[in-house]
C-alpha cells in the first residue's frame, strides 16, 4: 500500500487573539479510492445477471496538532478533505 | 506576532502515514513600533515640573520637556503626552501622593531627556493605556507612600494595558541618592512592586536587556570605533560585544561596568542580560504582593526574568494571581541548566498551589516559540 498524501491550509494568514482559525486538510490515498465490485452470475443456459457494490478498501484517519498547542476540533470531512477549527 | 505551525497527519488502515504542515501568525496585541510611532502627538510644551490637583482634569498633547509630572487629585487623564523628567532623581511621573486616585495616561511616552538614575513612573492608583517607557532605571515602580504594616494587602490600583518597557539604562553607581548605593553594578527592573494586590498587566512587553549606546553600555567595533545605536542593535546574535572602558566617554560615562558576560556569547541567550536586570521584580517590603492578573504579555531578558524571590508565600497569604498566555524568551543571564531552563519565571517562594500559571493547554504560558516552559520555579 502507498502512503497517503496531504496538504494543509489556513483560511487566513494572520489572526487576532481569540479569533476562530479554520484549517483545511486535503488528503488523497490511492488505496482509499472506492472500489467497485461487479458480480456476474451465469446460469447453465448462459444467461447472466449482474450486481455491483462499492467497498472502501483502506479507510484512514486525519489528526492535527500545533505549536503552540491549541485544541483542534474536527468539522466536516469527506474522503478527500477534512476541516478543523481552533481558537487563536 | 506569534507563529503557529500545524501538522496534519493522515494515516491509513495499514499504518501508512502522510503529513502536511501549514503556518499562520497570531497577533499578540502587544504594540508594534509602527503603532508606538503614532503616540505622543504633542501640540504644546511645558518646561517646568507640574502638579495636577482637583478632579476630572484632561491634558492633551503636552510635551513636558525637561519636566516631571505629579498628581494630587483624582480622575486626571493625560493623552498623547511626552514626559522626559528633570535632572533630579525623582521619577518622571509621580503618583505617590496619597490623595491621587485614578490617574490615567493614554498614548504617552516616558523617556528621560538627561542622564540620571530615575524611574519612569512610581506610586499607586494609576492606569497606563498604550504607553512606551524607555531609557529609565526602572520602568514602573508600584509602591505605597507612608506604608505601615497595618496597610498590608493594600490595593495597588495599577493597571498596565498595552505598555512597552524597554532599553533600561543606568548611569551611576555609588553616588548620593543612588537607587542602589551599595554597589556599582547595574540594577534595573522593568516592573517592580513593593507589595499590595490586584495589579493588572495586559498585553505588556517588558524587555529587561540594557539600552545600547546609552548610559552604561557603549559597544565598539574590533577597531575601537563606537557603533551607532542602529549598528549596535543590528549586530549578529553571536557577534563579539566589546564595551568601552568605564568613564571613557565625554561626560564621564559609562559610570558602571556594562555587563557581566554569562559565557554564552549570544544576545539571545543572555550575554548582556546581567548582572542585575529583571523584567518583573516582585517584593514584599510593603506586605505580600498578591493577586496579579498577567495575561498575554511578553517578557524578555533579565538575569532572572521574573524574580519573585523577595515575595515568598506563607500561611494566610492570598494567591499570587492568574498568569495566562504569557510568553518568555531565553535571553536570561542566568541560564540555569540549559536553554529551556533559563530562570524565566522564578517566583521562588512556595507559591505552588497558590498561583494559576499553566504551562500546558490553551491558556499556557510558553516560550516565545511556543515551546513548553520548563523549570518554572514556584
Amino acid at each position: 500500500m502507498a502512503n497517503p498524501t496531504a496538504s494543509a491550509a489556513f483560511n487566513k494568514s494572520t489572526y487576532a487573539p481569540g479569533e476562530l482559525m479554520t484549517l483545511t486538510v486535503t488528503h488523497a490515498d490511492i488505496d482509499r479510492a472506492p472500489l467497485t465490485v461487479t458480480i456476474v452470475v451465469t446460469d447453465t443456459t448462459g444467461g447472466t445477471g449482474t450486481a455491483t457494490t462499492t467497498v472502501q478498501i483502506d479507510p484512514g484517519s486525519v489528526a492535527v496538532s500545533s505549536v503552540p498547542a491549541r485544541t483542534w476540533t474536527p468539522g466536516a470531512a469527506t474522503s478527500s478533505q477534512s476541516i478543523f477549527t481552533a481558537t487563536a | 506576532m506569534v507563529s503557529i505551525v500545524v501538522t496534519a497527519t493522515v494515516t491509513d488502515a495499514g499504518g501508512h502515514v502522510g503529513t502536511a504542515s501549514a503556518s499562520a501568525t497570531i497577533s499578540t496585541g502587544i504594540p508594534t513600533d509602527a503603532e508606538m510611532a503614532t503616540w505622543g502627538q504633542t501640540t504644546s510644551t511645558i518646561t517646568s515640573n507640574t502638579t495636577y490637583s482637583g478632579s476630572g482634569t484632561v491634558v492633551n498633547g503636552v510635551h513636558f520637556d525637561g519636566a516631571r509630572v505629579s498628581f494630587t487629585g483624582t480622575d486626571i487623564t493625560l493623552n498623547d503626552c511626552i514626559i522626559t523628567g528633570d535632572t533630579s532623581g525623582s521619577p518622571l511621573v509621580s503618583v505617590t501622593n496619597t490623595a491621587a486616585r485614578r490617574i490615567t495616561l493614554n498614548r504617552c511616552i516616558l523617556r528621560t531627556k538627561t542622564p540620571g538614575n530615575r524611574n519612569a513612573i512610581q506610586g499607586q492608583n494609576f492606569i497606563l493605556n498604550d504607553v512606551l517607557i524607555e531609557k529609565t532605571t526602572d520602568g514602573v515602580s508600584v509602591a505605597k507612600s507612608g506604608y505601615t504594616a497595618s496597610a498590608a494587602n493594600w490595593a495597588t490600583g495599577v493597571e498596565l494595558h498595552r505598555v512597552v518597557i524597554r532599553k533600561l539604562a543606568r548611569w551611576t553607581g555609588a553616588a548620593p541618592g543612588d537607587v542602589h548605593p551599595t554597589d556599582q553594578v547595574t540594577h534595573n527592573d522593568g516592573f517592580v512592586q513593593a507589595g499590595g494586590s490586584g495589579t493588572i498587566l495586559d498585553r505588556v512587553l517588558i524587555d529587561a536587556r540594557p539600552a545600547l549606546q546609552y548610559a552604561h553600555v557603549a559597544l565598539v567595533s574590533a577597531s575601537g570605533t563606537l557603533y551607532t545605536e542602529a549598528q549596535a542593535y543590528g549586530l549578529a546574535d553571536n557577534a563579539p560585544r566589546t564595551s568601552v572602558a568605564v568613564g571613557s566617554q565625554p561626560g564621564g560615562w559609562p559610570f558602571v561596568p556594562a555587563w557581566t558576560s554569562n559565557g554564552t556569547g549570544k544576545w539571545s541567550t543572555g550575554e548582556m542580560s546581567g548582572p542585575d536586570f529583571s523584567a518583573m521584580m516582585i517584593l514584599s517590603s510593603q506586605g505580600p504582593s498578591t493577586g496579579f492578573v498577567v495575561t498575554d504579555c511578553e517578557f524578555r531578558g533579565g538575569e532572572n526574568c521574573i524574580n519573585g524571590g523577595g515575595n515568598p508565600w506563607s500561611t494566610g497569604v492570598a494567591s499570587l494571581g492568574t498568569w495566562l498566555r504569557n510568553r518568555f524568551d531565553r535571553s536570561q543571564a542566568n541560564q540555569g541548566s540549559g536553554p529551556d531552563d533559563t530562570n524565566t519565571a522564578r517566583f521562588s517562594g512556595n507559591w505552588a498551589g497558590h498561583i494559576t500559571f499553566p504551562t500546558l493547554g490553551t491558556d499556557a504560558n510558553t516560550y516565545v516559540d511556543g515551546a513548553t516552559m520548563t523549570g518554572v520555579q514556584f
